[in-house]
């Protein structure tokens, strides 16, 4: 028996990480393929893989992968951008966080996607509105997380800094981004897990590119083949993008792991 | 000795009370003359008020009365001529050592290709023997006009601890800068000062002003001498007056 908190090896590790996989694909290929499930209602893993490459090689699918892989980096660029600064300034200045706390805490519990009709009666059905969708999903999440993390900076850095002929501004400049840097690259990586949701949710409706537009014609034609397609190809972009985004923050802040 | 460099007068600190709760008197009114290249430590029981009191010399606390004069200013907040030392490891952990020691130079706009050489190690690759020294080096460069230290060697075990103690007070011995010194630790005291303050349990106060004369430069076998014991007895007779009092024992 494996005891708490006891670590196992890298091989062991990824073993068990694909062993799941593995059984997940077998239980669905029990439960489909071996008649216990109407096709109808959900297609077997072997017809899902074949409608994929028909969908990549003759629906244009791929072109559909870029403009959703697009609107989500460029919401979330957009919301990185403004969110950040903000959550700074919040965490450092408390009569700046008094000011904005209490409107981001209630923005940040208006749900993205019941601004969909909203965004497009205001933006149309264009990219814009898409884009919207995602930033506001993203921003109010990522200044509010940003300015705690901020705010609980090690007072004995800060203090260390005054001591060493530090300015208000040297110390935000200095110690403030600086000791956050890496928590903030955390930050975005969870925030963009979400951005995901976001920008299919934008794509189900009053779009005609993007994966979340391929679910919905699917749907039409009841080719749950494709729509499982679309789905996982979700997760594996998601996954591909943490992977990245852990290596790009393991490579920017070595001092973490020295 | 030369002139007083720096000059306590009458400082107190009484910190509010929490929900409600009476303020607490942390530092009864305190006055006290550090002559320049004076090395002075402050000794007393936890509680005492001996951190607040450095606190407020370094600018990071305020005092409720009173004033702190430097070199004839007043002092109204931190700054670079007053170079601390922390108990806890203050490096920053996000800079190597070089960049560490430097950060106070770059503060004051000076390049930053001034140690290139130096080691290009993260404070958390080092032992905290190695984190306090660069701590010290850190604020040495900035030459300030004082160095406050803060239990620097607090949380190292005691054979560093002895080799740390060594170190500061080679440094006090070539370069001669004031230094005040806090510290819970009676060997400590007496090994590295030229003036032991002893301060009473809360709220604090000077209690004594002890001059040690022993004779410079220092070895760490001057610990087992018999002079060296005979003032580590009457401060400990002091300190546990004190400790005796902090814990409410009568």
């Amino acid at each position: 028996m494996p005891r708490p908190l006891e670590p196992v090896s890298q091989g062991t590790r990824i073993t068990l990480g694909i062993s799941f996989f593995v059984l997940f694909f077998a239980a669905w290929a029990f439960a489909t393929l071996g008649g216990f499930v109407s096709r109808t209602f959900l297609a077997d893993p072997i017809t899902m893989m074949q409608d994929g490459w028909l969908l990549l090689t003759r629906f244009g699918f791929l072109n559909d992968i870029g403009v959703t892989v697009w609107r989500v980096v460029g919401g979330f660029i957009l919301a990185a951008l403004i969110a950040v600064p903000l959550g700074i300034m919040m965490g450092a200045y408390k009569s700046f966080e008094a000011f904005l706390e209490p409107f981001v805490s209630f923005a940040r519990y208006l749900p993205a996607s019941a601004f969909v009709p909203l965004l497009i009666l205001w933006a149309g059905i264009g990219e814009m509105q898409k884009l919207l969708v995602i930033f506001i999903g993203s921003v109010f999440q990522i200044i509010l997380m940003v300015a705690v993390a901020v705010g609980n900076t090690r007072r004995d850095l800060v203090e260390a800094a005054y001591t060493l002929g530090s300015k208000d501004q040297g110390v935000v400049k200095r110690v403030l981004i600086p000791a956050n840097a890496p928590e903030i690259a955390e930050i975005l990586r969870l925030v963009l897990g979400w951005a995901w949701t976001y920008v299919i949710v934008a794509e189900l409706i009053g779009s005609s590119s993007g994966i979340g537009h391929m679910i919905i014609d699917s749907q039409a034609l009841l080719a749950t083949g494709q729509m499982i397609f679309g789905i996982i190809v979700i997760g594996v972009i998601g996954l591909i993008s943490d992977f990245l985004f852990k290596a790009l923050n393991r490579s920017l802040f070595p001092w973490r792991l020295a | 000795m030369t002139g007083t460099i720096l000059q306590i007068d009458n400082v107190s600190r009484v910190f509010p009370g929490v929900r409600g709760g009476a303020p607490v008197r942390a530092l009864e009114p305190t006055s006290l003359q550090v002559a320049q290249n004076d090395f002075i430590t402050i000794l007393g029981p936890s509680g005492c008020g001996k951190s607040t009191l450095l606190r407020i010399v370094a600018g990071l606390d305020r005092p409720s009365s009173g004033h702190v004069m430097l070199n004839g200013r007043e002092i109204k907040g931190p700054g670079a001529d007053r170079g601390m030392v922390f108990q806890s490891y203050t490096l920053f952990p996000w800079l190597t050592i070089a960049e560490n020691i430097a950060y106070g130079l770059r503060e004051k706009g000076m390049p930053k290709a001034r140690l290139r050489g130096f080691e290009n190690h993260y404070p958390k690759q080092l032992s905290g023997g190695m984190q306090q020294r660069t701590a010290i080096a850190r604020a040495l460069a900035n030459d300030p006009e004082i160095l406050l230290l803060d239990e620097p060697f607090g949380a190292l075990d005691n054979q560093t601890r002895g080799l740390m103690q060594e170190l500061l007070l080679g440094i006090w011995e070539r370069e001669r800068k004031t230094v005040l010194f806090v510290t819970h630790d009676i060997e400590e005291a007496i090994f590295l000062a030229s003036r032991v303050i002893v301060m009473s349990a809360r709220p604090g106060r000077i209690k004594a002003d002890i001059p040690v004369d022993l004779p410079h430069p220092r070895h760490y076998t001057m610990k087992t001498t018999p002079e060296f014991s005979s003032l580590k007895a009457q401060l400990t007779e002091e300190i546990r007056a004190e400790a005796l009092q902090a814990e409410g024992v009568h």
